[in-house]
């Protein structure tokens, strides 16, 4: 038998061939620049629109632990409910022994990877929406700070054009 | 179920025997019934990937990939994914494989090797000399199973932690009986993403089961051998996932 596989998901693969979500600039906001793009150059005063850096309005790409993630809460999201109730009663009671002190330190290490499992299966049935708020917050915020970026750009070509 | 359940973790299984040389052609030749199988109409649902002077290596569409060779036979699953293009727009991948749980997909590679062992062998006794369950996991460090956060940071220890990349191998012995010995090779691996804040490790464990009786043995005997190997692969994974054997102070005692 084979000492090494190379088995590493090829499902990596796949973030890169996925068209990453971006956020482009509205036409009016675009139409704008294009004519201040004009005026520049045609001017001789040293604004230019070279000096004014269009931001990407670009949202953060899809990574391959994303991809990964993915991967998992679909298979997670399959466990069944009898095992989702045994992890529950087995924390349920290696937590009345911590509570007691009577919990030895192997049960204490058992109720952290009973704790992780658990996590596992809330993250399957709930991660994927939560990090969809994350991900729009995230995006409005980078979205607003470039937007912030871009006006102090066309306020200082503009003063420098008086 | 497993922890690796949870992680989409992928299997392989495998046998050594003891060698037997024959062709690449006749190995074809006796795999003949599966890949007339795996044909869907007219279009063959696989690939042959090498074919060496007496190894050779396919691949079904859903992912499961063999390689045979003159000392043993392996089945490996690996998702599959292909291109399709789209109508005035960009393309988009299309996961050809089932995302499906770790055991479920071990179950099936158990049942495929055997069925391979079967026609390879065919009435022939063979030595075994090793059974192979491997489980190949990538997985972002923050969500690793407890077990293998504190096996990493055990490692990391005498660098003060917070390894910027590593690759590690530990061949560990887990003991044997009634004529077997047990070991798995743990394999962790970190490449260096300096932009990533949250980053992935690819954790592969192989547990293998070495039979130390050189009496060849017939398929039917083989196939018994499955089950027990699986269980036990499946218990040290487990073991290794909750992590009490990379606790300090459990070490301590016990030595």
């Amino acid at each position: 038998m084979k000492r090494s596989s190379a088995s590493q998901l090829d499902l990596f693969a796949l973030q890169s061939a996925m068209p990453t979500a971006r956020v482009t600039a509205p036409n009016d906001l675009l139409s704008e620049v294009t004519e201040l793009g004009t005026v520049g150059t045609s001017s001789e005063q040293s604004s230019t629109t070279s000096e004014i850096a269009f931001p990407e309005f670009s949202a953060h790409a899809g990574t391959p632990v994303e991809t990964v993630r993915i991967a998992g809460r679909m298979v997670a999201s399959q466990v069944s409910q009898a095992e989702h109730q045994a992890f529950l009663a087995e924390r349920q009671e290696l937590l009345d022994k911590l509570f007691a002190k009577t919990i030895t330190r192997r049960e204490e290490i058992r109720l952290e990877y009973v704790r992780w499992s658990l996590d596992r299966i809330e993250d399957a049935a709930h991660g994927s929406d939560l990090d969809r708020i994350e991900d729009s917050i995230t995006r409005y915020e980078h979205f607003l700070e470039e937007l912030d970026q871009f006006k102090g750009a066309l306020k200082r070509a503009s003063k420098s054009r008086r | 179920m497993s922890w690796c359940d949870k992680l989409a973790s992928t299997p392989a299984v495998g046998f050594r025997f003891s060698p037997e040389h024959l062709s690449s052609d006749s190995l074809l030749d006796s795999l003949r019934p599966l890949f007339d199988a795996w044909v869907d109409g007219r279009k063959q649902r696989f690939s042959i990937e090498q074919q060496g002077p007496f190894a050779v290596t396919f691949i079904t569409e859903d992912g499961f990939r063999y390689a045979v060779d003159y000392e043993g036979i392996a089945v490996e699953f690996r998702h599959r994914w292909r291109v399709r293009p789209r109508s005035g727009s960009l393309p988009v991948a299309e996961l050809l494989s089932k995302a499906r749980p770790y055991t479920e997909l071990l179950d099936e590679a158990c049942i495929r090797l055997l069925e391979a062992v079967e026609l390879v062998n065919g009435p022939r006794a063979r030595v075994v000399g090793r059974l192979g369950i491997v489980s190949t996991t990538a997985v972002a460090a923050s969500d690793a199973p407890p077990g293998v956060r504190r096996l990493i940071e055990y490692l990391g220890r005498p660098w003060g932690g917070d390894l910027p990349a590593y690759t590690f191998e530990v061949t560990g012995r887990l003991g044997g009986k009634d004529m077997t010995s047990d070991r798995c090779i743990h394999t962790v691996t970190m490449n260096e993403q300096e932009t990533s804040t949250d980053r992935l490790i690819t954790v592969k464990f192989d547990w293998q089961r070495d039979y130390n009786v050189v009496r060849p043995i017939t398929v039917d005997a083989i196939r018994k051998l499955v089950a027990p190997g699986k269980q036990a692969a499946l218990e040290y994974f487990e073991d290794i996932a909750v992590g009490s054997r990379f606790d300090e102070e459990i070490l301590r005692k016990s030595t």
